[in-house]
């Protein structure tokens, strides 16, 4: 495999996180007895750092492989090939493959609080539940923990015996989050922490991640199809399409410089209001995602590209660095 | 001309806990060709609207008051099978937040329209039905008709469904669509291409919609007017660019400062303590009284008024405009 380019990611800082040519390839079957097999390329070579304390936001249309990558982080998906390194131990292949002690270090917060907590639970377990599994706490102790977690995330403590139907969507967030960082990890998954609370919950739940990251020196993978939520949290942002990463860099550099015509495309489409009361207009992007079962063999946004030209459908570009080092893009026409 | 006009609307739910008050309108206009924005959170009355309008409301669920007016008709008033059913279906039509649960999977694109088409065109041929149905979609943009309408709709992306499902609510002719986040389940660059349908129907069919949205930057990008709901209550209405720049309700102005846009970056957002009231119990005086920056003691004690900030822009405060 070749790698496409030297560090993709933060070159200087403290590394927490480092993924390498990662992909995950799901088969399927189809033909006489289920023989024949394709490959869906849900992630394919991405490559990327983290540093300790950081927040990568992950953007893209669904399909493009953002939450598969974060599941293989966080193990729920052992990866087709490639490596990821936390704090510079390998992860393995399996959520089995590794120890507790790792496991411990990666947490993730789903998108839904109304699914991912579970209803014949009170608070109390479902909080505390992680830190008797990996033997943190017992007894007494665990009640304790447990209501500092809660009192953390801005959830009165007294509520330790109540189920997740008595919270709002916003505090059942909380809760989850809660639930994330009982194992004092040092990466969480945000998986669309906030696309299914209102808006006034969802200004709370943003405050308390920005407060809890200052406090651990968390970092944070943030996967949100709102790019306002993601600009807001993130310090850099990695654009995916179709399984690849089209560009990442500088959050701020990245909304500004816009330098892949995906990247371009996204923003433009998302209706934004600013501070100013100016309310940004939106333009579509035409066309549609093509299958990651036969990816095209060139750049794989070449069909709905408006800078493509012939080189484009047989070559497929790399990601390199335009302009600061720390800012790559996948285009053969950064500057045209 | 309006179209539809809502004055002093009541809509009340009768539940084994008490009467519930969920929608509670002094005034909502729009417009022949307008598209209107309805914006709020969870809870605030935002379906319940869409429901009246379209008579769909659940059983337990009835407008106590007031009046629901199209074209000098009011809906509340005439009985469900005579002329609202003429109405209701035929010029006013709605489309859904998940195309998916509204299309029936069994059936061909072509068979969905056609269905729609005949029923509202009885006197059409077979021929005259095909055309259409190809005519709707081309209306909507659908690229490849002839191919769409051989698809079934699992076969189809989110957009396409959506799509689909605004072909056959157009194909009776209406004259008013109720979008109900219709966009909310879409990736954003495909809301987007949906945004422009919308505006293009206006300008092509002089096609009237209600858009609900709990996006507001969304509502505010297709609509010329939008009115913000609360606790069931229409709080502040007016031209979409006046009420986000010079908002004058407390709850539209909170709601506007919690939203994270790129100049807050690395600031905390303003938060606003407390819940929406229940429901069940809404409070004598401004239902926005117990969690407002600016509360007084009249606020508690009477209902606000409505109050004119400027042409077309009113609020639902005791202190309308006059705060800073």
């Amino acid at each position: 495999m070749t790698r496409d380019s030297g560090t993709t990611g933060a070159l200087s800082g403290d590394t927490l996180l480092r993924v390498e040519g990662l992909k995950k390839y799901f088969p399927v079957r189809g033909g006489f007895w289920q023989r024949s097999v394709k490959w869906v390329r849900a992630v394919d070579s991405v490559t990327f750092n983290i540093n300790r304390g950081e927040v990568l936001g992950l953007v893209g249309e669904s399909g493009c492989g953002k939450t598969t990558l974060a599941q293989m982080i966080v193990g729920i998906y052992p990866p087709t090939s490639g490596r990821i390194e936390l704090d510079g131990i390998d992860l393995g292949k399996s959520l089995q493959s590794r120890n507790l002690k790792t496991k411990r270090k990666v947490q993730i917060v789903f998108q839904d609080p109304f699914w991912s907590l579970n209803p014949r639970k009170m608070v109390r377990d479902i909080v505390g539940e992680p830190l008797v599994v990996h033997g943190v706490a017992l007894g007494s102790t665990v009640v304790r923990k447990v209501g500092d977690l809660l009192e953390m995330v801005g959830i009165d403590r007294a509520r330790l015996f109540s189920y997740p139907h008595e919270f709002s969507g916003g505090e059942r967030q909380r809760v989850a989050i809660a639930r994330a960082l009982a194992l004092n990890p040092s990466l969480l998954l945000l998986d669309e922490p906030t696309s299914s609370i209102d808006t006034l919950s969802q200004a709370e739940i943003l405050n308390l991640l920005i407060e809890v990251r200052n406090r651990f020196s968390l970092s944070y993978v943030l996967i949100s199809h709102d790019l306002s939520v993601v600009q807001y949290l993130s310090d850099r942002i990695a654009v995916m399409y179709l399984g690849k990463i089209v560009e990442i860099g500088d959050t701020r550099r990245v909304f500004r410089a816009r330098l892949h015509p995906y990247t371009e495309a996204l923003m433009a489409a998302v209706p934004m209001i600013h501070a100013s009361g100016e309310v940004s207009d939106v333009k579509p992007l035409e066309g549609h995602v093509p299958s990651a079962i036969n990816p095209p063999p060139g750049c794989r946004f070449e069909a709905r590209c408006y800078k493509r030209q012939d080189v484009c459908a047989v070559e497929e570009p790399p990601l390199r660095a335009i302009e600061d080092p720390e800012h790559l893009v996948a285009c053969h026409f950064t500057n045209v | 001309m309006n179209i539809l006009e809502i004055r002093n609307l009541s809509v009340k739910a009768r539940t084994i806990l008490g009467t519930a008050s969920l929608l509670s309108i002094q005034v909502l206009d729009l417009g022949a060709g307008e598209i209107l924005g309805i914006v709020g959170e969870s809870g605030s009355g935002k379906s319940i609207l869409a429901l009246t309008i379209m008579g769909l409301l659940p059983t337990n669920v009835r407008a106590t008051s007031g009046s629901v007016t199209y074209r000098g008709q009011d809906l509340l008033r005439s009985s469900a099978r005579g002329l609202s059913a003429r109405i209701r279906g035929k010029e006013i039509t709605m489309i859904f937040q998940d195309p998916m649960a509204a299309l029936n999977p069994v059936f061909t694109v072509r068979q969905l329209l056609e269905e729609v088409i005949k029923e509202h065109h009885p006197d059409y041929d077979s021929k005259r039905v095909r055309g259409a149905a190809l005519e709707m979609l081309q209306l909507v943009k659908l690229g490849d008709p002839e191919v769409t309408l051989q698809k079934y709709p699992h076969e189809l992306s989110g957009g396409m469904r959506q799509r689909v499902l605004i072909a056959m609510a157009l194909s009776s002719g209406a004259k008013l669509l109720v979008s109900d986040e219709a966009t909310r389940a879409l990736d954003v660059t495909i809301q987007a291409g949906i945004l422009k349908l919308l505006e293009d129907l206006r300008n092509k069919l002089d096609l009237s919609t209600v858009f609900i949205s709990s996006n507001i930057a969304l509502a505010a990008t297709v609509c010329e007017r939008i009115g913000v709901l609360y606790a069931g209550e229409l709080i502040e209405s007016g031209p979409a660019r006046e009420v986000i720049a010079d908002s004058r309700h407390p709850y539209t102005r909170s709601f506007l400062a919690s939203l994270p846009v790129p100049e807050r970056k690395g600031q905390p957002l303003p938060i606003i303590a407390g819940r929406s009231p229940d429901p069940l119990n809404r409070p004598r005086g401004c239902s926005f009284a117990g969690r407002c920056p600016i509360v007084e003691d009249r606020c508690r004690a009477e209902k606000p008024p409505m109050l004119q900030v400027s042409d077309g822009h009113d609020v639902l405060c005791h202190k309308g405009g006059t705060h800073q």
